[in-house]
């Protein structure tokens, strides 16, 4: 079988990419993905979240199989653009776990010291003594937020 | 019904197919033999009382075989 990963594929009658095929167990489409552009993480991600609406199966293509070959078939009775249009979902999928890894990566400090951050304030208050909150401004029976104590209604930037 | 695939372990890990055969033992059988590095061919053969939804069979096993290895995958890193 011929190898034509999808940044390369042409409208040469495979459908941009994807393959169509009739076999005993109905029409399948079925697209390569490169996995030295997806990980096999993000391609198990999106294939997850499709097994609801499709059937899937995976297998390795091309000489070093560096390719996984994802092949969908409908669960019911679909016309072929559904098909094929199901193909190119799952590769807008797979940009859309790559994109998450990739914001994850770049983020994962700042993510890192919020929650250190987050904890680390936790520890400090591990006397049962220092957790009551400050309850000398909360107001009284009397009290309506109209009289407005703490001054919240009053505009700031004005002066 | 009777269909052959190879199936990759790095993508489909031993476990997940042992798993899945077990789930699927009511309806149907799976032969199994290696086929080289990391490859082997599985024969899956619908059990004749679920012969009238052979294809139904078949493709949720594979499916469950799917989710199961995507669990195995992602529990791993």
């Amino acid at each position: 079988m011929d190898e034509i990963p999808l940044s390369q594929a042409s409208d040469d009658g495979r459908l941009a990419g994807i393959d169509v095929e009739n076999d005993s167990l109905g029409e399948a489409a079925s697209v390569l993905v490169d996995t030295s552009v997806y990980t096999e993480s993000e391609v198990f991600k999106a294939a997850y979240w499709y097994t609801d609406r499709y059937y899937l199966f995976l297998s390795r293509d091309g000489g070093d199989r560096k390719y996984i070959r994802i092949e969908i078939r409908p669960k019911l009775p679909v016309e072929l653009d559904q098909l094929t249009n199901a193909c190119r979902e799952f590769c807008n999928a797979l940009i859309d776990y790559r994109v998450r890894r990739m914001v994850l990566a770049e983020t994962s400090n700042i993510r890192d010291t919020l929650l250190r951050k987050a904890f680390g304030e936790g520890y400090n208050h591990l006397d049962p003594a220092k957790l009551g909150s400050d309850e000398t401004r909360v107001p009284e029976g009397r009290q309506s937020f109209r009289e407005d104590a703490l001054d919240i209604g009053h505009p700031t930037g004005a002066d | 019904m009777q269909i052959t695939r190879t199936i990759d372990q790095r993508l489909y890990p031993g476990e997940a197919i042992s798993e899945a055969r077990h789930e699927y033992r009511n309806f149907c059988t799976l032969s199994i033999s290696p086929l080289g590095s990391d490859q082997v061919e599985v024969v899956i053969t619908v059990k004749p009382k679920h012969k009238a939804r052979g294809r139904e069979v078949v493709l949720e096993f594979l499916n469950y075989l799917l989710d199961r290895a995507a669990e195995i995958h992602l529990e791993a890193e």
